[in-house]
């Protein structure tokens, strides 16, 4: 219980200062007040966004991007990870070229995206999709490898089906391996929708924030950015309490 | 939480502030002026201005105190300029008729000291095999514009006279230079941008839907217009140098503002790479005297309400703007009688577009 409550107060009590640093920043005008919004200003913008049903709006629209390029950059991601995991012949005439995309850093994929697939939601959805799968992608297959051999000896001595085998044992040893990547993979995901919309876009939390900035609305820049955090942390809490759930075997401490 | 730690926050707050204030009590060394940038990269300004750099007339009239002038270009443009007089790095600017609303209004302290021209134009350009025939076929449609600047206004009343606003259409916040490439790329079916327009058009990379250059009189509600702001601090500070500036701007309004001297204006505005012609045309026939006349006169005011009143209805911004609070026309108003005393337009025009030509030619200075 001791721990518990450390657990829970000690970030806290780190976020609290910085909060008061920012009021502390705005009250003693170090920054001017109409760059560094004061936090309660920030606050009546969020809830003024609230209830205009801006704020449900833009995050719909980014929430959705993210659902999608991540439902297809993991799926792809385990796909081709599975099958490159399991045959050194397929890794032999891939890896190196899937190797050579992976050099290219995400952003730099943004201009051929939107070249290619339009300005609209395809580009967006692939852009996310790529910054997914790679990070599945590596895990996955480093997890489908990383099977031990034994245990599929095991298996083959109590005369297992190779469809039971990969069901019974590897899928269980490659699982935590698979969801570290995807918890890799919603964070990059959400990074990618904002910055997707930060280039070019009529909707969405990051497009929401560009908006702001070229209205000179600061207030809205900052509610952006901390509504951005909000999400990051609730995603990726979501995904330790998912892990937690799917492998009790392995307790997980936040 | 610990002491040393409160302490050490304390310690950079309060040296931040030390710092602010001793730099408030300096003497100037400079006037830092925040000038438009332009789809050329070029660090030269047009117009008035654009006269003004040309001839160094304020770097000679400043030199014999030591004052340098720096002159930024500010490649985002207005709203750029807006961060730019925000974090206290611009003294003088002048800019678009929204940027100077939107940053007003949203709480910099800027004082709006001399009108900018009226009559900037704005050019719908569409893919050169579009088969749309009319702004309103574009609803619902993926157009481009820099948000946050001129253009942004003009296309919002643009939109509002054909009944739709700006929710009606899906809007990317592209720069010129993306736009053209979005437009050619077929990213985009619309971008509102400047003249540039005209020569792409000529070239075949464009069609012009619609352009305000036509200077009809819807055209000039459409159009957008300027204004030259000084930041309060700046103003508060150096009255003396701000009076100084403004005598200077307006002597140099004085030897360029000419009906029959328009191939020398028309000369000016090509500084940073337009070509003449694309300049000519986009003049059109109107009165480079009424547009540029720096006078607070009912032309501007006119413009001025109407423009803040545009933002607000559009949601632009937030606050209203208390023109009384907003407006300095004492520097102005003084300069306007030591250097133009004599001159038809520092009298001021009624409304713009009203005006009639003829009389400004003839009233031109001999």
């Amino acid at each position: 219980m001791k721990r518990f409550a450390w657990i829970i107060l000690a970030p806290l009590s780190v976020q609290l200062l910085v909060l008061l640093a920012w009021f502390l920043l705005c009250r003693y005008e170090v920054f001017p007040p109409t760059l560094l919004v004061p936090p309660a200003l920030v606050w009546r913008t969020i809830v003024d966004l609230w209830n205009s049903g801006d704020l449900q709006t833009h995050m719909g629209w980014s929430l959705r991007r993210v659902a999608l390029g991540y439902g297809i950059g993991v799926s792809a991601g385990v796909a081709v990870g599975a099958a490159l995991g399991s045959s050194r012949r397929l890794e032999t005439w891939f890896g190196p070229t899937l190797d050579l995309f992976k050099q290219v850093p995400v952003f730099a994929w943004a201009p051929m995206m939107i070249v290619l697939l339009g300005i609209e939601e395809a580009s967006k959805v692939a852009f996310i999709a790529v910054a997914c799968f790679y990070p599945v992608l590596l895990n996955t297959s480093q997890g489908v490898k990383g099977v031990q051999a034994k245990l599929l000896e095991v298996g083959e001595v109590f005369g297992l089906s190779p469809r039971h085998s990969f069901l019974r044992i590897v899928v269980p040893s490659a699982l935590p391996a698979v969801l570290a990547g995807m918890r890799q993979s919603i964070a990059l995901a959400w990074m990618a929708v904002v910055s997707a919309e930060l280039m070019g876009a009529d909707s969405g939390i990051g497009f929401f924030m560009t908006y702001s900035r070229q209205l000179f609305q600061m207030d809205g820049v900052i509610a952006g950015f901390l509504l951005v955090g909000a999400v990051g942390i609730a995603t990726n809490a979501l995904f330790g309490g998912l892990q937690n759930w799917l492998l009790p075997w392995i307790r997980e401490v936040a | 939480m610990t002491f040393p730690t409160t302490r050490s926050v304390l310690t950079v707050v309060v040296g931040a502030l030390a710092t602010a204030s001793t730099a408030g009590d300096a003497p100037t060394k400079e006037i830092r002026l925040g000038v438009v940038g332009n789809p050329f990269d070029k660090p030269v300004a047009t117009g008035i201005l654009g006269y003004a750099q040309e001839h160094r007339l304020f770097e000679t009239e400043f030199a014999k105190d030591g004052i340098a002038v720096e002159w930024d270009f500010y490649k985002g443009t207005g709203p750029a300029i807006n961060e730019g007089l925000a974090n206290g790095g611009i003294d003088i600017t002048s800019y678009g008729d929204l940027p100077g609303i939107l940053g007003r209004s949203g709480g910099i302290d800027t004082r709006l000291i001399v009108p900018g021209s009226v009559g900037q134009n704005i050019y719908v350009a569409v893919p050169p095999n579009s088969t749309v025939k009319s702004l309103l076929e574009l609803k619902g449609k993926r157009i481009g514009y820099l948000k946050g600047t001129y253009l942004h206004l003009s296309w919002v009343r643009l939109v509002r006279g054909l009944g739709l606003s700006e929710q009606d259409f899906k809007v990317f916040n592209l720069s010129q230079t993306e736009g053209v490439a979005a437009l050619q790329g077929g990213q985009i079916d619309a971008y509102v941008g400047v003249n540039t327009f005209l020569e792409l058009a000529d070239r075949g990379g464009a069609r012009i839907l619609y352009a305000t250059n036509t200077r009809d009189a819807k055209a000039r509600e459409i159009e957008g217009f300027g204004v030259v702001v000084a930041s309060g601090r700046f103003l508060r500070e150096h009255p003396d140098l701000v009076q100084r500036w403004v005598n200077v701007y307006v002597r140099a309004a004085a030897a360029t503002l000419d009906e029959n001297r328009r191939d020398e204006w028309i000369k000016l505005g090509t500084r940073p790479g337009y070509t003449e012609e694309q300049i000519r045309r986009d003049l059109g026939d109107g009165s480079i005297v009424e547009m540029n006349a720096p006078v607070f006169d009912e032309r501007y005011f006119s413009k001025l309400r109407e423009g803040i009143k545009a933002s607000l209805d559009a949601g632009l911004i937030r606050r209203d703007i208390d023109l009384s609070q907003w407006v300095d026309r004492s520097f102005l108003d003084k300069a306007l009688r030591t250097e133009a005393s004599g001159l038809p337009w520092a009298k001021g025009f009624p409304v713009a577009g009203k005006s009639d030509r003829k009389a400004i030619v003839a009233g031109a200075r001999p």
